[in-house]
């Protein structure tokens, strides 16, 4: 049925029934595809209204619970005039549809799993990046050790700083040391990525250009890159290889 | 036109009609006076409806969602870290990602709208395929653009003035655009922009631009447009001086930390594919071959596991238009 002109109407009727009931010309196969899509937008909200109703999970309904991998449940807020005008309670309600609905874990295990077969990296917002051999990375650590380059003379008033706060403390008698840890990254630099490895920047890095000046400032010093890297070097300590 | 119209309670039904709530496209009340006194459904809507709906969902989420961190990590640079390359990548991911999350809510909008018997109007039709900048804007948020001549520009005298004041209308009414978007300079010179270009396509370009090629028509606007994006997306004038400055060659002091990722590339093919295909579909249209419905219904199928788990596992990401 089609509106001949904007002015010509048909008659209202009932919205869901009309998938099952009318009779177009349509295809036979568009109608239950169309009720899959509507049901894959409520059948979560339907499904975890239904598991929250019971805090104790009831034995008929830990099937349903176990296929949708629904395990997070947050405690309801208190339903009472005060919740309802802060805002908490309808905050409360969204939080636990988004962190709670049915399928959620499916959801997220699946499109985790597309991600890193596609882009060796996770969809979210600090990316998980995938090395070799599995090893996993976050990006953040990668920008630092292959991008991110700085010069001695942005690093020298950090190191004056420091060298002042080592003063203080000597003077009211704390002791001060500045530790370096070291990066997954720089400890692990031959499970990187090949994306990564190709685009490393050939100039020195921070830490290559932190050392001596933190020397030339007579700063107390532990050099945790360095000990790791010791550390590694004994056989017993070193990274398996697979 | 006011005085024409009688309160009655689909008064209500206007103002709080949630596809058109919060966001464009802007609904005038006499475009949609009819259906609201008349509200209907039928099977087609909400097999369309949900058809838009969900092609603006995945717009959104898939393309536009891709494409923002490179874009946002670009636009975050301090003028000595970028470099010709970066400031091209990150203009093209702004271009696409601004299209695709502009249209992508538009296109939810009137799917919901649809779905419950609405028919609103259209507010995107393939801007990036436009020929010119007049072109462009009978392409681009039409509701606004509809909106403004019917508000503004034809009150100011429309086109049956004396040209120099055709080209002051011009400029008055995008000066205003800009600065529909927000009160600051970089809407202010995005919208001078726009009003001077339009009145160069007035004077002489349209004439012009005759002698070129579609696709060179095509291109040409299509840089003009990103070239205005800059000043768009830019926090400061002089930070958008500065990225105009990086995309025709001034080299960066110091390093910085974007390239393009595999994820950026894919959104970006996808993106492109999509921004061309009706000028694709155009050149190899075969009336007889027809996608059926089923098909598209069963790719929408997919196309909302894909959105629904990408929206599960990414943290709050809103409308770029909701700023506006």
């Amino acid at each position: 049925m089609q509106r001949t002109s904007n002015r010509e109407f048909i008659r209202p009727i009932p919205l869901f029934p009309v998938l099952m009931v009318m009779k177009f010309n349509a295809h036979s196969f568009e109608k239950p595809i169309l009720v899959l899509i509507i049901a894959c937008f409520f059948l979560p909200l339907v499904l975890a209204g239904f598991l929250q109703l019971f805090e104790t999970p009831l034995p008929h309904t830990q099937w349903l619970r176990n296929a949708t991998l629904q395990r997070t449940i947050l405690q309801p807020e208190r339903l009472s005039g005060r919740t309802l005008w802060s805002g908490a309670c309808q905050k409360n309600v969204a939080d636990r549809f988004n962190t709670g609905f049915a399928g959620r874990e499916v959801l997220i295990r699946l499109t985790c799993e597309m991600w890193y077969r596609l882009f060796d990296k996770t969809p979210l917002n600090t990316p998980i990046v995938l090395g070799k051999d599995d090893t996993i990375f976050n990006e953040n650590y990668l920008i630092d050790y292959c991008l991110t380059r700085t010069t001695s003379s942005q690093l020298e008033p950090l190191l004056r700083d420091l060298r002042q706060l080592q003063e203080k403390c000597t003077t009211f008698g704390i002791g001060f040391v500045f530790v370096m840890t070291p990066g997954k990254a720089s400890i692990m630099s031959e499970y990187l990525p090949q994306a990564w490895l190709a685009r490393i920047d050939p100039r020195p890095r921070t830490y290559d250009l932190m050392v001596p000046l933190i020397e030339q400032y007579g700063l107390y010093f532990v050099n945790g890159h360095h000990l790791t890297q010791l550390a590694r070097a004994q056989p017993a300590n070193a990274t398996p290889v697979v | 036109m006011l005085n024409k119209i009688k309160p009655d309670s689909s008064d209500l039904n206007y103002i709080f009609l949630f596809p058109k709530l919060l966001a464009g496209p802007i609904v005038k009340y006499h475009d949609i006076e009819l259906q609201l006194s008349h509200p209907t459904h039928c099977y087609e809507d909400i097999r369309e409806g949900l058809i838009r709906f969900l092609t603006g969902l995945g717009k959104k989420v898939l393309l536009a969602d891709l494409m923002s961190p490179t874009a946002d990590k670009v636009f975050s640079l301090p003028a000595s870290a970028l470099d010709p390359a970066s400031a091209w990548l990150g203009l093209a991911c702004f271009s696409l990602q601004i299209y695709f999350d502009f249209s992508g809510y538009s296109d939810m909008a009137i799917g919901m709208g649809r779905i419950l018997g609405f028919r609103l109007l259209e507010n995107f039709r393939t801007p990036y395929l436009a020929t010119s900048f007049t072109d462009f804007w009978k392409r681009w948020h039409i509701s606004l653009s509809s909106w403004i001549r019917e508000y503004l520009y034809i009150p100011l005298g429309g086109n049956r003035v004396s040209p120099a004041r055709v080209y002051l209308n011009l400029c008055i009414c995008f000066l205003l655009s800009g600065l529909w978007h927000g009160a600051s300079w970089n809407f202010v010179i995005w919208g001078c922009f726009h009003g001077l270009i339009l009145v160069a396509d007035r004077a002489f370009w349209l004439q012009w631009q005759q002698r070129l090629p579609l696709l060179a028509n095509i291109g040409i606007t299509f840089f003009l447009v990103a070239i205005s994006w800059v000043f768009f997306r830019c926090d400061t004038f002089s930070h958008a001086l500065h990225f105009v400055a990086a995309l025709f060659g001034a080299p960066a002091s110091t390093a910085n930390a974007v390239f393009l990722q595999r994820d950026t590339l894919v959104a970006l093919v996808a993106g492109s594919t999509v921004v061309l295909l009706p000028l694709i579909q155009e050149k190899i249209h075969n009336p007889r071959v027809r996608i059926p419905k089923v098909a598209v219904l069963a790719s929408l199928l997919v196309l909302l596991v894909l959105c629904s788990g990408r929206l599960t596992v990414s943290s709050f990401a809103p409308f770029l238009y909701f700023r506006f």
